[in-house]
């Protein structure tokens, strides 16, 4: 590539990720501690172009406008933008939910207190946690606030999968999470978020590891995309 | 691809440097580059419901994840090789290690730990090592420590795996352990047999033109491999039958073998390849170390590197030793951290 293309490709790459920092989608990819790594990453993207582009404009000749100062791999460079034009790519969703295997909780060193107040909101991570290794089932009965996206199954006509990805760095390693909901009266579609007040069957712990996260539903709405739609380990 | 079909204006020898510039529009890809990518994808966009099918988004959604997620490491990576090469000399990389092979390859191997950069920025410093006087095998050693086990690429396995901080060690030592055994090998075998080194410059004038020009061409260049690597991994989740992956993922032979080509034929940036590995879950920890310590030492792109810095007959016979000893060290530290 010549200097021309290098600038511009740098250039569109540099405002794309910009963007995706500005309106708080790069969410949907990464974890939001990358915000500020993100955005300092794609003002030296645009400088750079910008250089490129200013330095090529100077130059006097075909002979230096044509050098060579890039290879020609870096053309594609200019994929992930066009990918994100042409198809902006949403949150995982429940079409990957079923491409691995759900997160099995291994068991944890100790385990959260659980707050007084009732209803109380939890991790869903915190909550499968808990209901697979609580020996006490100190979370039997008790009315939790969950968020999560809908995974319907075919299995399960009275409810669906309430489920959560566990990102650990980007949304290419996500794991979902999921809790079966049961119910359910009227059906939602896969993807849409919820936010339900359920209530834990049975503590795996002292009955079968192996088995589902079970609850019934008290109370259940549409709700809108967080702004992490992933769960960190960490 | 860059300016295609293009002939010079200027008259013959000797001619007046041309002022002959031909308009924006027709200087190569650079201007099309702009515009065209957004042109194409609004127009797919509006034109193919096919492109929102679930398969298309999920695909898109891994492949732009990675890529995303690798960017400000590989911005760091080219922003310290740009000032490496813009602001320290050869020459005192070179003072710095020592002559004597036996204390020179480790010494170089340290001399790795220090000096930022991706593979792709290694071999010319490497080559300009090994000019300079530097013994052959410590700046072998050079070539492979410094691309692996350089702090940009520790801290992004460190992100890439954050429940995991044992990996980091594992390739820190399989890294550096590799390539110390290559460097003494290399020392054992050959020992000061010169290399044969082509050149390679930076040739702007201003230091800060010299730091942005050289940032740039490593950041072209090696973000066009993680683009690469990006698009693979995300493929494989994908196109692959889950029951394949899980089978082979399964089997910890199978899983080694499979990572290690990986890592031969992606070519990934050292800098960004733990986002990869960390985006293949299925995948066991040593395996997906195989694929981070064989990746920075030997792949396609280093390979064509080596080549054209060192020769055909140099490359034919350091790949092939390098992916052996690299692969056991990996199998080894994994087998004993992990």
């Amino acid at each position: 590539m010549n200097r021309l293309g290098r600038g511009a490709v740098l250039l569109i790459l540099g405002v794309v990720v910009a963007q995706l920092v500005l309106d708080g989608s790069f969410g949907a990819f990464v974890q939001q501690r990358m915000r500020i790594p993100l955005a300092v990453a794609a003002g030296t993207v645009v400088v750079l172009g910008l250089v490129d582009l200013a330095v090529a404009l100077r130059e006097r000749s075909d002979d230096e406008l044509d050098r060579p100062v890039g290879p020609r791999v870096g053309w594609l460079l200019a994929a992930p933008v066009l990918v994100l034009v042409a198809v902006a790519p949403t949150s995982l969703g429940a079409a990957a939910a079923d491409r691995v295997d759900s997160f099995e909780p291994s068991r944890p060193d100790d385990l959260a207190q659980l707050p007084e107040n009732d209803p109380f909101a939890m991790q869903v991570l915190d909550f499968v946690t808990t209901a697979r290794w609580d020996e006490t089932g100190a979370l039997v009965g008790r009315r939790v606030i969950l968020e999560g996206l809908v995974v319907n199954d075919a299995d399960l006509p009275d409810g669906f999968h309430l489920t959560r990805f566990l990102v650990s760095c980007c949304a290419a390693d996500g794991i979902p999470i999921k809790v079966t909901v049961r119910g359910v009266e009227e059906p939602f579609a896969d993807d849409q978020w919820v936010r339900a007040i359920v209530t834990l069957r049975e503590s795996s712990a002292a009955t079968d590891l192996n088995r589902e996260v079970e609850v019934d539903v008290v109370e259940i709405v549409p709700a809108e995309a967080p702004a992490s739609p992933y769960e960190s380990p960490f | 691809m860059s300016g295609g079909a293009v002939t010079s204006t200027d008259g013959g020898p000797g001619a007046v440097p041309a002022r002959s510039r031909r308009p924006l529009l027709t200087r190569g890809w650079g201007p099309a580059a702009l515009v065209v990518p957004f042109v194409v994808a609004l127009a797919v966009r509006d034109r193919f419901d096919p492109l929102t099918a679930d398969d298309v988004q999920l695909w898109s959604t891994l492949f732009v994840s990675i890529a995303v997620q690798a960017l400000p490491f590989l911005v760091l990576g080219v922003v310290l090789s740009g000032m490496i090469a813009a602001f320290v000399s050869p020459e005192l990389v070179e003072r710095l290690v020592p002559r004597r092979p036996a204390v020179a390859v480790p010494a170089a191997g340290v001399a790795g730990l220090a000096l930022p950069g991706c593979e792709c920025g290694s071999v010319p410093i490497a080559g300009r090592l090994a000019a300079a006087g530097t013994p052959p095998a410590a700046a072998l050693t050079f070539l492979l420590a410094a691309p692996a086990i350089n702090p940009v690429v520790l801290i992004s396995t460190a992100v890439a795996f954050p429940g995991e901080p044992s990996l980091v060690l594992a390739r820190f030592l399989a890294s550096f352990t590799a390539a110390v055994v290559v460097g003494w090998w290399w020392a054992h075998r050959r020992g000061d047999e010169p290399l044969r080194v082509a050149g390679h410059e930076h040739d702007a004038p201003q230091r800060w033109l010299r730091f942005a020009d050289t940032a740039s061409r490593d950041l072209v260049h090696a973000g066009g491999y993680l683009v690469v690597g990006a698009a693979a991994a995300a493929s494989l989740q994908l196109i692959v039958p889950r029951s394949t992956l899980d089978a082979v993922a399964g089997n910890e032979v199978a899983s080694i073998l499979v990572m290690a080509a990986l890592a031969v034929t992606l070519s990934i940036c050292s800098e960004a390849d733990a986002f990869v590995a960390a985006g293949l879950p299925q995948f066991s920890l040593t395996s997906r170390l195989v694929f981070l310590v064989v990746g920075p030492v030997i792949d396609l792109k280093l390979i064509a590197m080596q080549s054209g810095v060192f020769g055909r007959r140099f490359a034919m016979v350091f790949a092939p030793l390098t992916l052996v000893v690299a692969t056991l060290s990996a199998v080894v530290f994994g087998q004993v951290l992990l």
